[in-house]
């Protein structure tokens, strides 16, 4: 069996597919991927005007917006996720963004990030048979959290229905492992150290995804000091988290959730949600230490 | 209760399964089970026992179990167990001479083996599923077949399901030895029993379902192997159950509450609680508690001796299972797991007393038993 290797750019990050079988009944699904990855950009991305979401804001505090099936699940999944966070994972909580931006040159004031805090909160979020509303005016919704990693395993899952039965989706790091590899092992996954060249860690991987979350990725240097581009919906200032945290699990979107959240928490509530999450994780702390937890 | 309350692992894979690429509800892996298990009855007190053997049940269990997605529409489930009955049973009770009842009891000849297989075939669609099942269980003396319908629908994101269910079962009997104890020759019941649940996911960490059931059962009804047993042929069987899930963060525990209850056309009222607790959800050692507690009134037939001065038209039975009582069971249950297997250990030990029991007016059945049950299987996903 050949493995066929297609790369192509999607929401914003380089992708990649590795499927097992005939070059030309690859092709043709690889293709398919490629354009399902562009349409939950196309529904999701909050830079088109045309997405739900752009949608969705732009009617912030004045109607709600008629959503679809796929789109009010993601959105209760969401839910789900910012119940168990304590609502630290927060698609509302985009609009930080407007105080924390790269361009910065100071810390914002109190004042500032006290007025963004004002158009926070998931619970402000109103969703009913008519549609999805942002109650207050200003509010805004980013699904970045969530969509990349479920595309990641909506991909992964159209391959399988077409038949194969061994592939590697990467949506910009958000990695599904469908199968064996094509030496009958589990596709080896390498985990990125942010410290240093070369993996971390490899994951061997079958039927599961992994997702990784890290501060050191996107972050802004003001005032001569290191800001995380993770930042907390309570206080509105960024979190001092883990470095990078990777997590397995059988769906990239599990994964991706519950590697977002440790990374929301401060370092030691990180490492003990990790702990207790029940999937094996890769964590590395601000110190370079490296740990490894419920390893398969 | 296949959307249980677990890590938050296990809660955010669950939603993410009823996200619309994913949500195929058949399962997505292969699981094989093998379990064995040792249930061993206490013996009869001596002063119990007018006439017969002291030694009750004892019962070796195999059992295999095999669950698979079949295409990509369709599961299937194949279960297999063995069981080995050894040791006395109650034929009768006798009023002894200080007023007490006493055991009449078989000797210690019972030895019997029985085999059971179910199979089921199960279509997925998106938001409901259709299943049927076949099973038969023979034993030298006994065989029963079966066949069943399921229906399960998801209802407002998966986040309520209804389950319907419907089945008939036929047993037929020929008791060993019938010439020689003057038993019947054979006999044989119906039974048709209805069910229906439904559950809902109050919160992401709770969960509760209710459910209710019908059974009609006619034909022979009674047990041949006691020297007198005189049943109705028709009964009437209802149950009302409520099951609870909840997931605490504390050691990742879930708390799993169910309460049952039974009341039929004898007249048997019973109330079933029980609890699990399990430690470490979704960690790589499982373990906890589980207590039960029951309590049941008399059939309204039950006799605490056999009289033998009625006609044998009459309905009386003195078999213990229909007095008044009630029981305590107290049990441990470990899993240890090591990626794709798993081990289970289980231990369970039961006392029945007579004054759990409700609407109790007379003495204690010298029948009741205590048992433990200790248990061991490893399961394999793929």
């Amino acid at each position: 069996m050949r493995l066929n290797a297609y790369r192509f750019t999607a929401m914003g990050t380089p992708c990649e597919l590795k499927i097992v079988g005939s070059k030309r009944a690859a092709n043709e699904i690889a293709l398919r991927c490629q354009q399902e990855a562009q349409r939950f950009e196309a529904r999701y991305s909050r830079f088109i005007a045309t997405s739900i979401v752009s949608q969705i804001n732009a009617a912030a505090g004045k109607i709600a917006v008629p959503v679809d099936e796929e789109c009010a699940a993601i959105l209760e999944y969401a839910d789900i996720c910012w119940s168990l966070s304590d609502g630290l994972f927060d698609l509302t909580s985009g609009v930080l963004r407007r105080v924390w931006h790269r361009h910065r040159s100071a810390v914002p004031t109190r004042e500032e990030v006290e007025a963004c805090l004002a158009l926070i909160g998931w619970q402000k979020v109103r969703r009913t048979q008519e549609g999805v509303l942002l109650t207050q005016p200003g509010m805004e919704l980013d699904l970045g959290g969530v969509v990349k990693e479920y595309a990641a395993d909506a991909i992964a899952q159209l391959i399988k229905d077409a038949g194969f039965d061994s592939a590697v989706v990467n949506l910009g790091g958000d990695i599904y492992c469908l199968g064996f590899s094509p030496e009958g092992v589990p596709w080896r996954i390498g985990i990125v150290n942010p410290l240093a060249e070369g993996p971390l860690a490899e994951a061997p991987l079958v039927n599961r995804g992994v997702a990784t979350s890290g501060g050191y990725e996107r972050y802004r240097v003001i005032e001569g000091k290191r800001y995380s581009h993770l930042l907390n919906p309570h206080t509105g200032f960024p979190v001092k988290s883990l470095m990078s945290v990777s997590v397995m699990a059988e769906t990239v979107v599990a994964a991706g959730s519950i590697a977002t959240i440790a990374m929301l928490k401060e370092e030691a509530s990180g490492l003990a949600w990790l702990a207790s999450s029940g999937s094996a994780y890769v964590a590395m702390t601000q110190q370079g230490d490296t740990i490894v937890g419920n390893p398969e | 209760m296949a959307k249980s309350l677990k890590s938050p692992l296990a809660i955010l894979s669950s939603a993410a399964m009823s996200m619309p690429a994913l949500s195929a509800s058949q399962p997505s892996e292969t699981l094989v089970s093998v379990a064995t298990s040792i249930y061993q009855e206490g013996d009869a007190r001596s002063d119990a026992v007018a006439f017969g053997d002291q030694e009750r049940f004892e019962v070796k269990t195999n059992q295999f179990y095999l669950s698979s997605p079949i295409g990509r529409n369709w599961s299937g489930t194949v279960s297999y167990d063995n069981e080995a009955m050894s040791g006395a049973s109650p034929w009768g009770t006798i009023e002894g001479a200080d007023g007490d009842y006493q055991l009449i009891m078989s000797g210690a000849s019972i030895d019997d083996s029985r085999n059971g297989v179910d199979l089921s075939l199960t279509r997925h669609w998106r938001k409901q599923s259709i299943g049927v099942s076949v099973g038969y269980s023979g034993e030298h003396d006994y065989h029963a077949r079966s066949v069943g319908i399921t229906y399960e629908r998801d209802f407002l994101k998966k986040n309520t399901s209804l389950g319907l269910s419907a089945s008939y079962s036929t047993d037929d009997i020929t008791p060993t030895d019938a010439q020689l104890f003057q038993r019947l020759d054979s006999g044989s019941k119906h039974s048709r029993s209805y069910y229906v649940s439904i559950n809902q996911l109050l919160t992401p960490v709770a969960m509760i379902n209710l459910g209710l059931g019908l059974t009609r059962r006619d034909g022979y009804l009674s047990d041949p192997y006691k020297l007198r047993d005189v049943r109705p042929g028709k009964r009437l069987e209802r149950t009302f159950t409520a099951q609870y899930r909840h997931y605490f963060d504390w050691q990742s525990t879930t708390l799993a509450a169910n309460y049952r209850y039974f009341w039929d056309s004898y007249a048997i009222d019973a109330h079933t609680g029980d609890a699990q607790l399990t430690f470490g959800t979704g960690s790589r050692v499982e373990w906890g508690p589980t207590l039960r507690l029951y309590g049941q009134s008399a059939a309204d037939f039950y006799v605490p001796w056999d009289d033998y001065g009625l006609e044998d038209t009459i309905a009386q039975s003195s078999d213990h299972r229909l007095s008044s009582f009630g029981a305590v069971s107290l049990g441990l249950k470990a899993r240890f797991k090591m990626g794709p297997a798993h081990i289970v250990a289980r231990y369970q030990q039961y006392e029945s007393k007579k004054h759990l029991g409700l609407r109790s007016k007379t003495q204690a059945h010298p029948g009741l038993i205590r048992f433990k049950v200790v248990s061991l299987g490893a399961e394999y996903r793929f």
